[in-house]
């Protein structure tokens, strides 16, 4: 790994340095909703972004995403492919987004790997960026994960006080800073030291703890649970918590088609509505809202654990900051480790 | 060929003409247009006709759906206040669509988009005065973009 | 404040004995500056009662879930309204619902006031002196005066004490409303754009939108136990569907008009489906304008009427002759 030494006020050239040619993705503010855009300029973008509201997940599994155009006129099918293309560089990811990306990675690029995502993924750089202060909904490090932490992006940058510590993380990476003049020169002692303190700050906050090797197990044996009941009277059965989430992958496949031309979408799809299990037959295997509910936390905690060996939620918090009726999935870490069976 | 050069007929279209999607009731209005082919009155061809039962079968869905697939304009006709078939429908609807009609125009459709009007089944003639007054007032607002579907 | 909650657990310890089976109120919430919805289902549940200016939510969305059963509801003056309509409309007994008034001096807006604090501040006390909320930390007492940190609808809110309620917990509140404030100052400037700037002001907010439906599923006005938005089609027959899974503009825009449509004359004005949007759309405005549009040509609905498009006059006016 190489380390080097980057002025604050550098930061918007060395950006414009590393996105080149590519398109630059970056968080920016909308009234005051922070999300993950194609900018047309480095200037547009939240340099020191808080949490967004849309994951950044966003960019490579599309809330609508056309996979082909066909066209059946003239006798003759025509398809065409629409796998995206164009390079691209992702900035401002913090530890937990970065995270989820491995999540994803889990879901969409095991064999048989997808090539829409695939394609995205390959075609993007990642700029990780530590997190400068934990908010209240963080839990992220009762996964392991720590803030401050780049795993998994191409470069990572850390607020240091004086400067950025500009880590350089992957071949890819080391390739496109390469060419890049404006490192400060300064020799600056104990960096570590200020990583750690910021690490250890943040974590004091999230006191979540999430024992990988027992609640997997546990939540096996408490699925009847009166619990899950309870827990659903107050939800509303809204999507936004799967929507936010960075790890919800879940999706539907449409065509929508206008004579004889057409798209095939995929889109994005929430455990939490009625129809996600709706049968054609009118059955449907769950028809209460606390067997949806249910499912969610079962899959952010066991299910994949159980298929992909990771976890399903990367204690991001979206979750628990936007649920309107107060839902925390930390409280139900906690309680279900506490339910007797 | 691939895909995007194989187009539709429909989008190879040359002349932009205004296109109209009407819904007359049964009972008043598609008698009344009916009245207006009988008597030979001259209208310009840019509308499709729908016959639903009543006025008040117009859900406001329906004039969104048919602005999202392509028209241009939307005319709702019916029977005159009081004269309704099934005495009180198009009551409703004069408050539903005088409601509707401001939301649209709320959210950024020219008042020229949507037109309703009462025409009796004696009234061949104002069917006619309204096509032709439509067709005018969209040729000059120009084709509808506003939450149309893109092929 | 704590006054008020000590009541509430008072009276719910009597409903219970009442044979109340189920009392929907609020608790602590887990993160700063928040409550939530609460079911009590036991007299010891009554302890974790609360009511304080983060009482946000309208709980009478819940109420149609349990249709047959004996519910308590704590509601505030802008939600009671709410509960008239489902009542009317026969999808609640009201009988068997016992209503809970609390007198409101306004809910805050949490965003506001955390800015203010710090975005993980512990409120230990709150305190309403009229004007202001006096809020205790750890540190030090804050005063949020009430003209600057409340929801926009307490700011024109007439309806600090519950009309209608079964029974009032503490004194009565006075108006918190600000009488210089024009509920319809937005919906007035938007009215005076030109319909292209309209079109641009409206498709920025609704290009955001998730249709997560959160704003449906909160709205004590939609009752309907199949939504237009939601019946089941096969993929093949998504073309019957109002709109699409895909999420487009002319879709989000087609929701959100009739959704807003759906609950003309029916909204109660509790600014639920604004509160919960994730991304922020100001919907409230689409419900203000229909109410304001209502009432200038139909003038007000009769109370006993299951809202203004389920009926008429032929005396009307007519701007379709």
């Amino acid at each position: 790994m190489d380390s080097k030494l980057l002025k604050k006020d550098k930061l918007p050239s060395f950006l414009e340095h590393l996105t080149g040619n590519s398109m630059l993705v970056a968080p920016v503010r909308e009234d005051n909703i922070l999300v993950y855009r194609p900018v047309k300029s480095v200037s547009e973008v939240e340099l020191n972004p808080g949490k967004s509201v849309l994951p950044p997940k966003e960019w490579f599994f599309q809330q609508t995403e056309a996979l082909y155009r066909y066209n059946t006129g003239g006798g003759q099918l025509l398809l065409e492919e629409l796998v995206a293309e164009k390079n691209a560089v992702l900035y401002g990811l913090h530890p937990c987004d970065i995270r989820s990306l491995a999540v994803l990675d889990a879901v969409f690029r095991a064999d048989p790997a997808d090539r829409y995502y695939s394609a995205r993924r390959e075609n993007t750089v990642l700029i990780g960026l530590s997190c400068t202060a934990g908010w209240p909904e963080c839990f992220c490090t009762a996964f392991g994960i720590s803030p401050v932490d780049g795993e998994g992006a191409d470069i990572h940058l850390t607020d240091v006080g004086v400067a950025y510590l500009v880590e350089i993380l992957t071949p890819k990476g080391k390739e496109l800073a390469a060419k890049y003049t404006d490192f400060s020169e300064e020799k600056v002692a104990g960096l570590e030291e200020v990583k750690k303190a910021k690490e250890e700050a943040i974590a004091a906050q999230c006191s979540v703890r999430v024992d990988k090797d027992v609640l997997p197990g546990k939540m096996g044996r408490v699925f009847d649970h009166p619990y899950w009941e309870e827990l659903s009277r107050r939800c509303l059965g809204c999507g936004i918590c799967t929507y936010v989430c960075p790890t919800c992958h879940c999706f539907d496949i449409t065509d929508v088609s206008r004579g004889t031309e057409g798209q095939r979408l995929r889109c994005w799809d929430s455990c939490l509505f009625r129809d996600y299990t709706l049968h054609t037959s009118g059955h449907n295997p769950r028809h209460e809202l606390y067997q949806r509910l249910r499912n969610r936390f079962f899959h952010k905690i066991k299910y994949n654990y159980d298929r992909y060996g990771i976890e399903g939620c990367v204690g991001c918090g979206r979750c628990v900051a936007l649920c309107p009726v107060n839902i925390d999935i930390r409280e139900v870490f906690t309680t279900v480790g506490g339910l007797s069976v | 060929m691939s895909v995007s050069e194989a187009k539709t007929p429909e989008a190879k279209e040359k002349v932009w003409q205004p296109k109209i999607v009407a819904f007359l009731c049964n009972w008043c209005s598609y008698a009344g247009a009916d009245l207006a082919g009988v008597s030979r009155l001259k209208y310009p061809p840019n509308v499709r006709i729908i016959r639903v039962p009543c006025s008040s079968r117009i859900n406001p869905q329906f004039i969104l759906r048919a602005l999202q697939r392509g028209a241009d304009g939307v005319l709702v006709a019916g029977c005159h206040p009081g004269d309704c078939h099934y005495v009180s429908g198009n009551y409703f609807t004069r408050r539903r669509l005088m409601l509707f009609k401001r939301l649209l125009e709320y959210v950024g459709y020219e008042p020229g988009r949507l037109k309703v009007r009462w025409v009796s089944a004696a009234e061949g003639g104002r069917f006619a005065e309204t096509v032709k007054e439509m067709v005018d007032e969209l040729t000059y607002l120009g084709p509808n973009m506003r939450m149309r579907e893109i092929k | 404040m704590k006054e008020i909650t000590e009541i509430l657990q008072r009276e719910a310890v009597r409903l219970f004995k009442e044979g109340v089976e189920y009392l929907i109120g609020y608790a602590a919430g887990s993160i700063p500056a928040s409550t939530r919805p609460f079911f009590a289902a036991r007299p010891e549940d009554a302890a974790d009662l609360i009511f304080n200016p983060f009482c946000v939510h309208n709980l009478v969305k819940y109420l149609l879930r349990y249709p047959d059963k004996r519910v308590a509801v704590v509601v505030k003056g802008c939600d009671s309204g709410a509960v008239d309509r489902l009542v009317e409309e026969r999808h609640l007994d009201r009988s068997k619902i016992t209503l809970i008034g609390v007198p409101c001096g306004g809910v805050l807006d949490r965003n506001r006031v955390l800015a203010e604090l710090s975005p993980s501040a512990r409120i230990e006390q709150v305190e309403d002196r009229d004007n202001a909320f006096v809020i205790r930390t750890k540190q030090r007492e804050h005063v949020f005066e009430k003209r600057q940190y409340l929801m926009e609808k307490c700011l024109v809110c007439t309806k600090n004490n519950p009309a209608g309620v079964d029974l009032l917990v503490g004194k009565e509140a006075p108006r918190v409303a600000d009488p210089e404030r024009d509920r319809l100052k937005e919906v007035k400037e938007i009215e005076a754009l030109e319909a292209a700037a309209k079109a641009a002001y409206w498709d920025r907010l609704f290009e955001r939108c998730l249709r997560c439906y959160a704003c449906r599923q909160v709205c004590p006005a939609c009752s309907c136990t199949e939504c237009s938005f939601e019946q089941a089609v096969p993929g093949w027959q998504q073309g019957a569907m109002w709109v699409a899974k895909a999420k487009t503009l002319p879709d989000n825009l087609h929701y959100h008009l009739i959704r807003a449509f759906h609950v003309a004359g029916r909204c109660a004005g509790c600014a639920e489906c604004e509160r919960v949007c994730p991304v922020g759309i100001p919907l409230m405005l689409l419900n203000r304008k229909l109410a304001k549009d209502i009432e200038e040509l139909f003038g007000e609905a009769p109370a006993d009427a299951c809202g203004a498009l389920c009926i008429y006059s032929p005396a009307d006016p007519d701007e379709f002759a």
